[in-house]
């Protein structure tokens, strides 16, 4: 029979990565890197994920506002959808983390990884708008990457099931986000740059 | 013959899909995609019955291709099976589908009576319903189900389709009958005028020039009040107790009055009834009864909305109380699941850009919406649902797609607050008209809602589920 504890056994500040706090004066004590092979990965997905979210925040704070009455969906309300939907995704990447070990060594009824929300080295927009949204398109690659890897790792039927979600909705997003960029681009003529 | 105590007609109610082909639809099932759970939802082949014209007996039971229409392009029907079953005791395990065996040296018997009663449901004039029935038949030949009125034409009826006890056979002696519902055609009233090429014409109300989908005139308007029935809603005035919410409910046009709504005199061969069974031995006579309609095609066979039939008749039979030991974990969690595709399902045939109330082409106002409703109805000012921007069928989507997945991720269902209750239905504040299901209207005209049953489930998914305490072992 199990114990039922009030609160998961969850790693302080658990990281995919602890490369920032390895070589300088002062280690990041309080961080946990996950090791186990699998969390690892979900714990990275949750990273682009956060990444993405946050550059989907600054994106929208740089669009011009039309939401006024009458006036058509806009690229700003396909950000604000994106946004919304990423924290969606996040909760559920955090509620899956919660319930995934740290490391191979330590069995998850005793700690517990969680989400890692680790910054990105970098927000600054692009300065085109087209770029942009390629800015939001690369992360989707680099999570349907990951969603990859987790596909052929993760034996669990229930977390195959969020990684068929995950990818069925991105391939959607992707096609949604590639035909916005398209028509940002400038269409060339005359073989003039 | 085995000693039954007693007997039921199965399912208890069958609904029929009009259509003109000769041949009904092929049984299937409906899958959803483990890769794409996104993705309509498959039809695969189910094994289907084939009923042999000349005989009436089943000559097959095999994997038939699905279609909708046949070659020339008609509606084909759904012809649902009704079955007998019966059981000797009184357990619940005792139920079986009887066969002839079953049944060696009893009578049975069956009759079918059914009804259009929507003109009578307007006129009050019980000389408009329009009535079918069989009288009771063991025959195996389709018994035609002509629904008639005093009201009619003389001679005139209108063809409800029929229904056929099923010959029983060694290969299969399991006793049911089937029932092909009528064609899907539109009726009219006797001012209509046949022209040589078969069409009719000439509607003395002015409106309609000619009608080429009008199947037939019926309608005796010496005697029926139908063609040309107003059923007036004055502005400012408080609907009369007997109008239908929504009012104007049938084709019409507008009279000379504000509010007029005058009946152009149509009806269809839509239709609800009864099937009742006697079976009779030396010493006992048994009987059941179920229910049986027809209906439009489903055309969007592939997606269910987010409230059925089926929800209301669950909570008919089991409460609107849902006992939390009732279901399992992982019920409920399927239950989120089903609710949410259900969700994206019926927002996928939605232009929610003009649902909302957006402008179209610089115009508001352009359809008929929950938007129009309320301003027309309540003289709320006109206000869209959700911003304009964020809208767009796509991105909206792609919402729902994102809260399914977080729920695919082994996460409750937290959204029970969002959902608008059962007595929420009239709220227009802000706040009140955008709870889920948003943009969109029951059957009473106010904002729909889940069913109390619907709801409650998914409130306790979430109370449950978030502390479900124990961690998983590593994958």
């Amino acid at each position: 029979m199990r114990t039922r504890f009030a609160a998961r056994p969850v790693a302080p500040n658990p990281v995919v990565e602890n490369s920032l706090a390895a070589p300088g004066p002062a280690p990041c004590h309080a961080c946990t890197v996950i090791t186990h092979p699998v969390t690892r990965f979900w714990a990275h997905l949750f990273n682009v994920r956060y990444r993405l979210l946050l550059s989907g925040l600054t994106h929208i704070f740089e669009s011009p506002d039309a939401s006024i009455t009458g006036a058509p969906p806009t690229a700003r309300g396909e950000l604000i959808t994106l946004v919304f939907g990423e924290m969606y995704k996040l909760r559920g990447l955090a509620s899956l983390l919660v319930e995934l070990p740290v490391c191979n060594e330590v069995p998850a009824r005793r700690e517990v990884a969680g989400p890692t929300f680790e910054m990105p080295y970098t927000l600054t927009i692009p300065r085109r708008e087209r770029d942009r949204w390629r800015w939001h398109l690369d992360m989707l690659v680099a999570s349907r990457g990951i969603l990859g890897q987790l596909a052929m790792l993760d034996t669990d039927a229930g977390h195959r099931g969020f990684i068929a979600a995950l990818r069925d909705g991105d391939a959607e997003l992707i096609r949604r986000i590639e035909q916005i960029a398209a028509s940002l681009d400038v269409p060339r003529s005359g073989g003039t740059i | 013959m085995t000693s039954l105590a007693e007997i039921r007609i199965l399912p208890p109610l069958a609904i029929a899909r009009l259509g003109s082909a000769a041949e009904p639809v092929n049984n299937y099932d409906l899958e959803v995609s483990a890769d794409q759970p996104f993705g309509f939802r498959a039809i695969v082949e189910a094994p289907t019955l084939v009923v042999d014209e000349a005989t009436g007996a089943i000559a097959a039971r095999e994997y038939r291709p699905v279609t909708f229409k046949d070659g020339d392009g008609r509606i084909r029907p759904v012809a649902p099976f009704l079955e007998l079953w019966g059981r000797s005791g009184h357990g619940e395990d005792d139920w079986r589908h009887l066969t002839m065996h079953d049944l060696k040296g009893a009578m049975i018997r069956w009759r079918v009576t059914l009804g259009n009663l929507k003109v009578f449901r307007h006129t009050g004039d019980v000389r408009d319903q329009v009535l079918a029935t069989t009288g009771w038949f063991s025959r195996h030949a389709r018994m035609a189900l002509e629904g008639r009125a005093d009201n009619f034409l003389a001679g005139k009826h209108i063809p409800f389709g029929d229904v056929r006890y099923v010959r029983p056979t060694d290969e299969f002696p399991q006793i049911r009958v089937r029932y092909t519902p009528g064609h899907g055609h539109v009726y009219g009233a006797d001012a209509f005028v046949k022209r040589a090429d078969g069409t009719y014409a000439t509607d003395p109300l002015g409106g309609v020039v000619a009608d080429a989908s009008l199947r037939d005139v019926v309608f005796d308007s010496s005697k029926s009040r139908w063609l040309g029935f107003n059923e007036p809603r004055p502005p400012n005035t408080p609907l009369l107790p007997t109008i239908t919410v929504p009012p104007r409910v049938f084709a019409g046009r507008d009279g000379p009055n504000d509010g007029d709504w005058i009946s152009r005199g149509y009806l269809d061969d839509a239709c609800d009834g009864v099937i009742e069974v006697e079976v009779h031995t030396s010493g006992t006579t048994l009987r059941s009864f179920a229910r049986l309609g027809a209906g439009p095609p489903a055309f969007v066979p592939d997606s269910y909305s987010m409230r059925t039939l089926s929800d209301e008749l669950e909570q008919a039979l089991l409460g609107a109380a849902v006992d939390p030991d009732q279901y399992t974990d992982d019920e409920l969690q399927a239950h989120a699941e089903e609710l949410l595709r259900r969700t994206f399902e019926t927002v996928r045939l939605m232009n929610t850009t003009i649902m909302n109330g957006n402008a179209s082409g610089g115009q508001i106002n352009v359809t008929n919406t929950m938007v129009r409703m309320d301003h027309a109805e309540t003289a709320r000012a006109w206000q869209p649902f959700l911003a304009p921007a964020i809208v767009d069928n796509f991105a909206v989507q792609a919402l729902h797609h994102s809260i399914f997945t977080v729920l695919r991720s082994g996460a409750s269902p937290w959204f029970a607050s969002a959902l608008r209750q059962f007595d929420e239905i009239g709220d227009l504040t802000d706040r009140g008209r955008r709870k889920m299901p948003v943009m969109m209207c029951g059957s009473d005209g106010r904002y729909l809602c889940l069913t109390r049953r619907q709801y409650e489930k998914l409130r306790i998914a979430a109370t449950r589920l978030v502390s479900r305490g124990t961690t998983k072992e590593a994958p």
